[in-house]
């Protein structure tokens, strides 16, 4: 979609731009030993050129600036995708704290109960079976460390 | 070492207890993937990864391959029992395999699917042996800037054969070269776009940043879609094809097998197209044309055949150059350096055990999978019942623990998070993450080459086209950007549309 095209790579224009400046002040080196800064800079330079063709190319496309496929396929589509997003962002300010046992049951749990709209009970034990179940096998028999926290661990 | 010998070995090692386990652990994951819709083998070796921490390299690779190739058997059941893809690849067996079906002829369909797999599967195994050694031995010869504009040529085919917009994938290519500078430089160790952050003077991790750009975002997308799985109707009957069934696959089989190996080899492709180039062969080269569609077995065998031999043909690079060809084949390549293996021409000779067991264990994987995917088809059938809201919480967890674990850090999931977001808003505004993914793995290695290239050669970049291996992969990527760009002065090529749109 040209609106897409246009707004994107602007941005990625601005990432080409700065790792190339970055580069820059890092040193390009002299180029028969080309310094830290060197691939960085040529390649965000490359990077600013091409999206600088991406933006023209689609300024110059003829027909509209956005057209009738909507961002979400479905209306209420970024409630669902919010929420899950959230979830992952508890897990990962709650982990350490918690524990893995006490976060992941809420994580499942919260996942499949209010996102996922099943009953109680049905959450619950996917919840409490899906974190013993995960514990079982990455703490036991992989000897993976998961961090105990608050409540048990 | 002969071939022979070679393979002798890794039978020996292949045949370990352990390595068997993990051998049939992945077959069965990768069939379970082939199975179910909405998750792909990239994405399932993206999660299990990190299982693979404390386990032996070979086992590790076993296992992953496993569930490399066994997802190309899993696929078809789906796609001839409720027309739907359990993975990219077998949309084509979608074809005729559901019309066969609705003929009452979903045993055949489903028989020959696993035979051709196993027939290509196991024939192409030969290519890999007898090809990759002498690969390997040709890239013995190769120095810093071969490698240069080895790499530099398989990033460009990457984003030449993508799907969607060249420019964009270009683009994303050079953005996960980007990505690849984070951390400290190979060379002199200078700290390079922290920002001070410790945690990123590794570099983005390479494990977060796949399974946020792999899993998570898949997983976002995935919860837009209403997951229709579709009701079956008929129990499955006679699982064995018929006579004429055999005779008419005779040809596409054996058609399909070479055209997947090769196929499989060339960077940037994938599956997909090997299994769509093997229909539309098919198709030129039959009798009867116009029954393409209505449910023919030759519409199945070649595909599924093709498919099957196309990560044989995907392991050359990868075990003989370490050069990856298409995203699966990145994760496997990050599993081993994970391991503190480099994978390139030196890998026959220093790690004879990884290279000839993971060959072995190939052989026996698909053995193994014949087994599972012609007895148990129904098993697999009743798996697909699941609804999806069960499934990706799991995946989720996955992705969260793999993030984690790796430096034991929180901040490895804020990576994850963060490229599961942008993995997403990647997908809505067309760009493809492969040409990325790939980039961001070879990219430091490309960076040291290239400085070292230079140095040798006192800063002149005639050593790029002086010597004339680097020459001629040079001169291939030249080609290929100039073809690339030459549509843009005649016809717009039409804009692929992406899915999620």
């Amino acid at each position: 979609m040209k609106i897409y095209d246009l707004l994107s790579s602007l941005l990625w224009l601005v990432i080409g731009l700065a790792f190339l400046a970055g580069g820059v002040r890092m040193g390009l080196g002299p180029i028969h030993s080309p310094g830290a800064g060197y691939f960085p800079a040529v390649i965000g330079a490359i990077l600013s050129l091409l999206s600088l063709g991406l933006f023209i190319k689609a300024a110059l496309e003829k027909g509209p600036l956005s057209e009738r496929h909507p961002f979400w396929k479905e209306a209420d589509s970024w409630k669902k995708v919010s929420l899950v997003v959230g979830s992952l962002i508890f897990y990962m300010a709650f982990l350490e704290f918690l524990g893995y046992l006490a976060t992941t049951v809420l994580f499942i749990f919260f996942l499949l109960k209010v996102v996922g709209k099943k009953s109680w009970p049905v959450s619950i034990t996917m919840a409490v079976l899906v974190s013993l179940g995960s514990y079982a096998l990455f703490k036991m028999a992989l000897g993976v460390y998961l961090p105990k926290g608050l409540i048990l661990g | 070492m002969h071939a022979i010998d070679g393979l002798m070995y890794g039978f020996g090692i292949a045949f370990l207890p352990h390595n068997l386990l993990f051998c049939f652990i992945g077959v069965l994951v990768g069939t379970l993937i082939g199975v179910l819709p909405g998750l792909g083998p990239a994405g399932a070796l993206a999660l299990l990864l990190p299982v693979t921490f404390g386990i032996a390299p070979s086992t590790a690779i076993i296992m992953l391959a496993g569930i490399y190739y066994g997802a190309m058997y899993g696929g078809s059941t789906t796609s001839i029992l409720i027309n739907i893809p359990g993975e990219a690849a077998s949309v084509i067996t979608c074809l005729d395999g559901y019309q066969m079906a609705r003929k009452g002829r979903a045993g055949s369909a489903l028989g020959m699917a696993a035979i051709a797999s196993f027939i290509a599967g196991t024939v192409s195994l030969f290519g890999l042996l007898f090809l990759a050694p002498t690969f390997a031995n040709f890239a013995l010869e190769f120095s810093a800037p071969e490698f240069v504009s080895l790499i530099l040529c398989g990033l460009v085919l990457v984003s030449f054969l993508g799907s969607g917009s060249r420019l964009k994938a270009f683009m994303m290519a050079c953005m996960g070269l980007l990505l690849g500078t984070i951390g400290t430089d190979p060379i002199e160790g200078m700290d390079r776009f922290n920002f001070g952050i410790t945690y990123l003077m590794d570099g983005a991790g390479l494990i977060p940043v796949i399974m946020g750009l792999f899993g998570v975002s898949e997983i976002f997308a995935n919860l837009e879609e209403q997951q229709f799985r579709g009701i079956l109707k008929e129990k499955i009957k006679n699982l064995w094809p018929t006579l004429q069934d055999w005779q008419d696959s005779t040809w596409p089989i054996i058609r399909g097998t070479v055209l997947g190996f090769f196929v499989g080899v060339i960077p940037g492709t994938n599956t997909v197209i090997a299994s769509m180039m093997s229909y539309a062969v098919e198709k030129k080269v039959s009798k009867h044309p116009e029954k393409f569609g209505t449910g023919i077995i030759e519409g199945v065998a070649g595909p599924e055949a093709a498919n099957n031999a196309g990560p044989s043909g995907a392991f050359i690079p990868l075990l003989s150059l370490g050069i990856p060809t298409n995203a699966t084949m990145a994760l496997l390549l990050a599993s081993l350096m994970i391991h503190g293996i480099t994978p390139g021409p030196f890998l026959i000779t220093q790690s004879p055990d990884i290279f000839w067991s993971v060959i072995a264990s190939m052989y026996i994987g698909n053995l193994m999978l014949l087994a599972l995917n012609l007895p148990l088809v129904g098993l697999w059938v009743q798996v697909l019942k699941i609804p999806y809201t069960f499934f990706y919480p799991v995946i989720l967890l996955f992705c969260l623990l793999g993030s984690y674990c790796v430096g034991t850090a929180i901040f490895d999931i804020a990576v994850m998070i963060f490229f599961g977001i942008v993995g997403f808003l990647m997908k809505k505004f067309a760009y493809e993450s492969t040409p990325l993914i790939l980039a961001f793995i070879l990219g430091p290695m490309f960076e040291e080459n290239f400085r070292r290239s230079l140095v040798l050669s006192f800063g002149s970049f005639r050593i790029f086209i002086e010597r004339p291996i680097s020459a001629v992969f040079l001169a291939l990527a030249t080609i290929l950007l100039i073809v690339s760009v030459l549509p843009m002065f005649k016809k717009r090529r039409p804009a692929a549309r992406s899915k999620w749109n």
